[in-house]
């Protein structure tokens, strides 16, 4: 249990005339490894959320817990604790402010008190999950970078935390699409290496890509938890609050109306490209 | 944003006829009654005038306690006035504590001086309380228009105004997330020394103001696609205009004004 979040809620300016629930009751747990997908329409709460289980924002009712510990109790072991969760904002690259890479990426470790001679090899190792070189990088103003690089060396600076859990706030959003596909690897990559990953996105072909799990938001309750294949079935839901299937799910669903296909949902192309083959007897080579 | 409403000043919305009334009027008569203050010399005139706070409360719709709470960051002036005139004018003796002796001049001069600032700062809340920026500007814009006989640049500046404050709320936005973003890795904007705690601001500022740069890139690039050319010419969403009510209250207001003064003196 890494994260557990119980009976969690937050109203914006409480007591007040403009009170504005933006969470309700919302509870489940992170497990070590795990791939969830934090999906909803815009002002469902997702932001919010992700910001309560980086223990950012104080929850006016509920509990966080971080490894069994009711992360509130002690406000002044927060900075501590929140390193076991890193959060990476919408447009990251809006944080940086160093006057070289290398120095923006090692904010944290110098505010952590890490021994300088440890600190090059973190910024390294950070830089390159990131696929930025450490060496061509390091000396260059973060401000001269492109935006995907600026997006990259942002990400690099939550990733030198080494936190167990990585929560992702829209990562891939103003990106190109090989920019994409390239951060989607990465992300991939890390969760491989045994980082717990929450990843908020609307793209439901990224999802369907990458999350084990499916977290569902709708003003501000969980309104499902489950498996991806299990998620995108419920399309009564999905069309509820403003969200569809991916693409390859959608297919599948109108050559169902054939019966061309039947059994599994598949949600890639391989699944698809898998299913049509069986459908024709043939097997996949 | 966060589903968050920010107020911005002290503007109190509410329909009413303070409302209604035109900015420059507003700006005009309170110029007009805080000068009426200063030549006012009589306790007694003082204290009628400041009946005026509740009045006027009422007609704008604002509660009293609203109102009174503009006093609040002047507390500690209003209070060092009063004391300091009760406790080091001479006169007729009306209290001794050791060393400290109250005088009735004293007490009068404390009350009236306490009372005279006091009021000014009541009765100037009112136009901000009942008018919102954007008006205020468009009402100084207005005000200092023949100055743009002179070269002066008044819409310029009133432009510039009124960009500032609709920029404010979008600022602290962006600054409340930045903030939770660095915190997010290990920064602390909240403890230690001084000079430790301006360094921490650091980075805070930095993306701040690379991101208020942007955006006034990209807003006067914006205007200038949408032809924004400046005063010359220009027409207005929302004219001022002069109501005859508008009308009414000014010359009202003054010739208020003026009796008050003028029975001041005369007492």
């Amino acid at each position: 249990m890494l994260v557990e979040l119980e009976a969690v809620g937050y109203t914006y300016l409480p007591r007040s005339e403009a009170a504005a629930q933006a969470l309700a009751n919302v509870s489940f747990t992170v497990r070590a490894g795990e791939f969830i997908a934090l999906i909803g329409p815009t002002g469902s709460g997702k932001s919010t959320l992700v910001q309560i289980m980086a223990g950012l924002v104080k929850p006016t009712s509920g509990r966080v817990i971080f490894e069994g510990e009711d992360i509130w109790l002690e406000p002044g072991r927060l900075p501590v604790r929140r390193r076991l969760v890193g959060l990476i904002f919408q447009e990251p690259e809006k944080q940086l402010f160093e006057m070289t890479v290398e120095d923006d990426v090692a904010f944290w470790p110098r505010n952590a008190g890490i021994g300088a001679e440890a600190v090059p090899e973190m910024v390294r190792a950070a830089l390159e999950a990131v696929g930025l070189d450490y060496a061509s990088y390091k000396e260059r103003s973060p401000f001269t970078l492109s935006g995907g690089e600026m997006r990259r060396a942002a990400i690099a600076g939550v990733l030198v935390m080494g936190s167990r859990v990585l929560i992702l706030d829209e990562p891939a959003v103003g990106l190109d699409a090989r920019g994409r596909v390239d951060l989607a690897d990465k992300i991939r990559a890390l969760n491989q290496t045994g980082t717990t990953i929450v990843m908020v996105s609307h793209d439901m072909d990224e999802v369907a890509e990458l999350a084990d799990r499916v977290i569902m938001l709708a003003q501000g309750c969980v309104v499902f938890d489950g498996q991806p294949r299990e998620a995108f079935k419920q399309t009564e839901l999905l069309a509820g609050i403003g969200l569809e299937a991916p693409q390859v799910a959608r297919i599948a669903a109108r050559l169902d109306r054939h019966g061309l296909l039947s059994g599994r949902l598949p949600l890639t192309p391989a699944e698809l490209e898998q299913d049509i083959l069986a459908a024709f007897g043939k097997a996949t080579a | 944003m966060n589903g968050r409403s920010l107020v911005l000043g002290q503007y109190y919305p509410a329909r009413s006829p303070l409302h209604a009334l035109d900015p420059r009027v507003k700006l005009l008569l309170t110029l007009a009654l805080v000068a009426a203050i200063f030549f006012i010399n009589e306790l007694v005139v003082m204290a009628a005038v400041g009946l005026l706070v509740p009045i006027l409360a009422a007609v704008a719709r604002v509660p009293l306690s609203w109102v009174i709470r503009g006093l609040r960051p002047l507390l500690f002036i209003l209070l060092l006035t009063f004391f300091i005139h009760v406790l080091f004018t001479p006169g007729v003796r009306l209290a001794t504590m050791g060393p400290i002796t109250v005088t009735a001049t004293g007490l009068r001069h404390g009350t009236f001086y306490s009372l005279r600032l006091g009021l000014v700062v009541l009765f100037s809340s009112f136009v901000t309380l009942t008018t919102t920026p954007v008006q205020l500007t468009d009402a100084i814009e207005s005000l200092f228009g023949p100055l743009k006989k002179v070269r002066a640049p008044v819409h310029e500046v009133a432009l510039m105004m009124t960009i500032a404050l609709r920029f404010i709320p979008t600022l602290l936005i962006e600054a409340e997330t930045i903030m939770k973003a660095q915190k997010a890795r290990g920064a602390d904007f909240e403890s230690g020394h001084i000079f430790k705690r301006a360094k921490s601001l650091v980075p805070l500022l930095i993306p701040l103001f690379v991101s208020a740069f942007r955006r006034a890139d990209e807003l006067a690039l914006a205007m200038e696609a949408r032809g924004y050319a400046g005063g010359e010419g220009r027409t207005r969403l929302h004219t001022l205009r002069l109501r005859s009510v508008d009308i009414a209250w000014l010359f009202g207001g003054l010739a208020a004004i003026a009796f008050v003064v003028g029975f001041g003196w005369a007492v």
